[in-house]
């Protein structure tokens, strides 16, 4: 790693810890936990029976929720996906480039964004496990029932409950991953904030508009197997044969946003 | 009719700025993508069935919660640009004067609202090609899904309430629907406009996103009643139909006396934000000294 890149990792990793990335990561359990607040607040009086880690987690991101799914991927593009905006704003793009290269400063700039978005969904999902766990348990004798029949992650559901949350948390990091690389490379196109914050909702909002008119199964859509889609189908392949696909489609994923963030972000600077 | 002259080619101005703007067209290709996605099982079931699909199915889809907060969400964001500053305020401004501004700028939310829900009756129409059926009522396919009568695999993202089948015609249904949605985007458009312009920051946009929450907040959490204050669900003509009572013996007067005050309201606190600014006085909502613009 040359010396500019390192000094401008420094720079960004200092701006991410400053930003508002402590505020998005306790938004993901928040905005979860709202797509059954009734539910919740039922289960933890003790009024209703059948509350678990499962059943919060489940009734968000796989079933029905509009919170999570839709809201989660623009809190992944808050903490610094939008920074290349600022410093357009700021004026400050063109000194912050002067004191370094310019491939330092987009790679080390798209870095810490795409990090930063996934692990802002990564450690929301782990606190939103970890919160509910106190009051519930992971899994109910009906959850367990439900994998039992025949569900996908059976074995790892019976056998090593821990571990399915541990897939759901590496899920959601891929899945942020996207949403902010995503927004990073909008944030070259358009310099508005609030356009690039909702970019990530428009890409989920969209694909998934395209996937169900052209018919696309479910067990062939990237976002089905990143929400681990349970009851449609949603896995190519045994569990670690998705979990491999989903990482490297996510990396394919991220990797084009990073090649229009360089050569886009590179016009606009040629531009400012 | 100095002042009127002067409203019109504000509007005219801010379709030439404001409307051919990459955030308009992104909302229109969305909204005939997910009107794409919603209406094509509908068809291909009135095609395999044999029988046509009625208009007032779009009647059907804005009683659909889901289908209204995306129609809602989707004006929030084509509104989100309001109030529309740019650097020709600083010439248009002191030739116009800020009342004129302000009413163009309200006329301009108005007639954007028509278009939105014309557009998107239009996908639906575009939707339907082959299978629309003009003169039938609700026509039989709507009737079968009202009836749950429906072919193995067919799912659809709305459905046709019984209740609302059989209280209303078709075409008064529809015509309601219409005018109902039109008046909901409208008062979500002049709610982001006024809260913008008044704090001089994006609160309108938040306000236009808790209306457009409010109707699934009701549904999870709150009393049915909070149903007659919120905007978004008023179109929904079940509201009307079903068990529970809209005020005013559950006509659509209610709906329409809500919808219209309200936009009254929010124009009037539109300009008087501007008299006030023109008077030398301060803000109205907001103590912030900013640019004057």
């Amino acid at each position: 790693m040359n010396a500019a890149l390192k000094r401008a990792l420094k720079a960004d990793c200092y701006l991410l810890f400053h930003s508002k990335i402590y505020w998005a990561i306790l938004a993901v359990p928040v905005l979860i936990l709202l797509d059954s607040p009734y539910d919740f607040l039922k289960h933890l009086e003790g009024e209703w029976t059948g509350g678990s880690v499962q059943y919060h987690y489940f009734h968000s991101i796989n079933f029905g929720g509009l919170f999570g799914p839709y809201l989660i991927p623009m809190i992944c593009a808050l903490p610094y996906a939008v920074s290349l905006c600022d410093e357009r704003a700021a004026a400050a793009f063109r000194y912050s480039l002067a004191r370094g290269q310019q491939i330092s400063y987009f790679l080390s700039k798209y870095v810490i964004s795409v990090l930063s978005g996934g692990l802002t969904f990564m450690l929301g999902l782990g606190l939103l496990f970890i919160l509910l766990d106190i009051p519930f348990p992971l899994f109910t004798n009906d959850d367990l029932g439900f994998y039992a029949s025949g569900y996908f992650y059976r074995d790892i559901v019976l056998n090593a409950p821990q571990l399915y949350y541990v897939i759901a948390s590496f899920y959601g990091f891929l899945s942020g991953c996207i949403y902010a690389g995503f927004a990073a490379a909008v944030s070259t196109i358009t310099a508005s904030r609030s356009a690039v914050v909702t970019s990530p909702f428009v890409l989920t909002f969209g694909i998934t508009q395209l996937d169900v008119l052209l018919k696309i199964p479910m067990r062939h859509r990237l976002f089905s197997w990143l929400s681990m889609e349970i009851t449609y189908d949603g896995l190519i392949g045994s569990e670690g044969m998705t979990i491999l696909l989903a990482a490297l489609c996510t990396a394919a994923v991220v990797a084009l946003c990073g090649l229009i963030f360089f050569f886009n972000g590179r016009r606009a600077l040629r531009h400012a | 009719m100095r002042r009127m002259t002067k409203t019109l080619n504000i509007v005219r101005v801010r379709f030439l700025e404001d409307f051919p703007r990459p955030r308009t067209i992104l909302v229109f290709s969305m909204m005939l993508l997910y009107v794409a996605a919603t209406i094509i099982p509908v068809r291909e079931y009135g095609l395999w069935a044999k029988c046509g699909v009625a208009p007032g199915v779009f009647a059907c889809m804005v009683d659909e919660q889901f289908c209204q907060m995306v129609f809602a969400g989707g004006a929030v964001v084509l509104f989100s640009g309001a109030p529309f500053k740019n650097g020709m305020d600083t010439y248009m401004l002191p030739r116009a004067g800020r009342l004129s501004t302000a009413l163009g700028n309200c006329a301009y939310l108005l007639i954007l609202s028509v278009l939105y829900v014309s557009a998107l009756f239009g996908f639906v129409l575009i939707g339907l090609a082959g299978a629309l059926d003009m003169g039938n009522g609700w026509g039989k396919l709507l009737r079968s899904m009202g009836n749950g009568i429906l072919p193995d695999g067919f799912s659809s993202r709305f459905s046709a309430v019984p209740a609302m089948l059989y209280q209303f015609d078709a075409g008064y249904a529809l015509a309601n629907a219409l005018v109902l949605e039109v008046l909901c985007v409208a008062f979500i458009g002049l709610s982001v406009y006024v809260g913008n312009r008044a704090f001089q920051r994006p609160v309108g946009l938040w306000l236009g996103g808790g209306l457009v929450m409010l109707d699934l907040t009701i549904y999870n959490m709150l009393p049915e009643q909070f149903y007659t204050i919120s905007p978004v669900s008023l179109p929904r003509l079940t509201l009307y139909a079903g068990n529970y009572r809209m005020p005013w013996n559950n006509t659509f007067a209610y709906g329409y006396l809500f919808l219209i005050s309200g936009v009254i309201l929010l124009i009037a606190i539109a300009l008087l934000e501007e008299k006030y600014l023109s008077d030398g006085r301060r803000r109205l909502f907001s103590r912030k000294e900013g640019k004057r613009i």
